[in-house]
């Protein structure tokens, strides 16, 4: 069974000490809970057999595609451009992957994922000209400019604000010492090493510290969360 | 304490552990610390087909994002009530100041400093109009050796160009009038677009 420590499931050590600076810096790495994260996806896939029968144009083969890359084609493509036209974007995209399969622009199957990325990030490269020239031009046309307004939604600014004051909290409640490291290596980009050698600690308490703000922020935010659904159950019972 | 550009031993970066991405290699992309093209590849490669990985990124950045948020709060506002009694008396000296020393703040030769972020997070930066700004774009993500910079007005017209310089990830422009620019970042020698940001200067 694969042992792994995740945001979400970081080892639940409850009577841990508040300061990892002063724990025993021999101590050993708590033993994280053991999960069993699904398989790889890739693993069960025969990537000739898919690109072939994807040249040949068989729709359930670009439907396999399709499920296989389209949630990651977004996500990487939200990362860097928002979610304006999000769904067209993943399309746009998705198209030309399977165009360029089709031309036989794709000599490894194996590397199918590589080529995807590499289509990915072109697009990126892509959009944000587009965007450019499209500027350039509605201005040339009558003067005026639109920018479109790329802002977070009220509820993403909410979340975002919400989650900032977590952590806000969390770091005031926090030891100096604690609150210093993870100072410096959040917010000022120290390297991990050089944290540790200028603060006497150990790998292990550094990821000790990290694991415990993660849990921390964590259970917060589900706590704040399970919060707000009580306040608006009860709100829903008395407007009913 | 100093800020440094983040250096890390990545031959000692596990990126992968059986059939999913690691801790350790999901924070450091997320902090786009994650600078050797190769490692990259492999976490993106995988992301792109791993929805498992996709919401633990997912939550590892908002960690990271919120825990940056609240660290610079707290940096910026060390002990928030120990002077809320002394709070009337500040805004009335501020307000002094203020009225008796105009123009202190244009004086002021100190360069503006700010942090470029991508169009996903806040695009409405404002800087200060004439004055010296040090931006600081976000790499997140890229993996250049080297970028080239443009900035240009809302007309599209250049207005600077350079390198940026990559031993403190910071470019300086100066004298900027009043209005929307567009800071575009070029890989080095190449005329590939990595990445806008838009600022205002007021």
């Amino acid at each position: 069974m694969l042992v792994i420590q995740s945001i979400d499931e970081p080892s639940r050590v409850e009577d841990r000490q508040k300061d990892t600076a002063n724990a025993d810096p021999n101590m050993q790495q708590e033993s994280p809970i053991e999960l069993s994260p699904p398989p790889n996806p890739t693993q069960a896939i025969n990537w000739t057999d898919l690109v072939q029968r994807i040249q040949s144009n068989d729709q359930p083969a670009l439907e396999e595609l399709y499920t296989l890359f389209s949630r990651g084609i977004k996500f990487l493509i939200v990362r860097q451009l928002g979610r304006q036209d999000i769904d067209d974007r993943v399309h746009d995209t998705f198209v030309i992957v399977v165009q360029a399969i089709q031309r036989g622009e794709l000599r490894d199957p194996e590397r199918l994922m590589g080529f995807v990325r590499t289509i990915v990030r072109r697009q990126i490269a892509s959009f944000i000209e587009k965007n450019y020239t499209r500027r350039r031009d509605e201005l040339d046309i009558d003067g005026n400019v639109t920018i479109a307004d790329s802002h977070m939604s009220p509820e993403e600014g909410a979340i975002r604000a919400q989650n900032s004051q977590i952590m806000e909290e969390i770091l005031r409640d926090c030891s100096r010492r604690d609150r210093e490291i993870l100072t410096r290596f959040y917010l000022l980009e120290q390297p991990q090493e050089q944290i540790c050698a200028e603060m006497g600690l150990n790998d292990t308490q550094f990821r000790l510290l990290k694991s415990r703000a993660k849990q921390r922020f964590s259970d917060e935010g589900r706590r704040r969360m399970a919060k707000s659904n009580l306040k608006s159950f009860f709100v829903r019972k008395r407007s009913a | 304490m100093d800020r440094r550009l983040p250096e890390r031993d990545e031959s000692a970066l596990q990126i992968l552990n059986g059939s999913h991405l690691t801790e350790d290699a999901l924070e450091v992309y997320s902090l786009g610390r994650l600078s050797s093209e190769e490692d990259i590849a492999v976490v993106e490669e995988h992301i792109l087909v791993c929805g498992y990985c996709q919401t633990r990124l997912e939550k590892m950045e908002l960690f990271v994002e919120a825990t940056v948020a609240g660290a610079k709060t707290v940096a910026a506002n060390p002990e928030p009530n120990k002077f809320r009694n002394y709070l009337p008396i500040a805004i009335a000296a501020s307000a002094a100041l203020l009225v008796f020393v105009p123009g202190l703040l244009e004086q002021s030769t100190e360069p503006a400093s700010i942090d470029l972020v991508a169009v996903r997070n806040e695009t409405r930066l404002v800087a200060p109009a004439h004055k010296s700004l040090n931006l600081k774009p976000d790499l997140t993500g890229l993996s250049a050796t080297s970028y080239d910079w443009e900035l240009s007005g809302v007309d599209g017209q250049l207005k600077s160009s350079g390198k940026l310089d990559l031993s403190s990830g910071r470019l300086s422009v100066s004298g900027l009038e009043a209005g929307q620019y567009w800071l575009r970042l070029k890989s080095g020698g190449q005329q590939e677009i990595l990445r806008e940001f838009s600022l205002s200067v007021k």
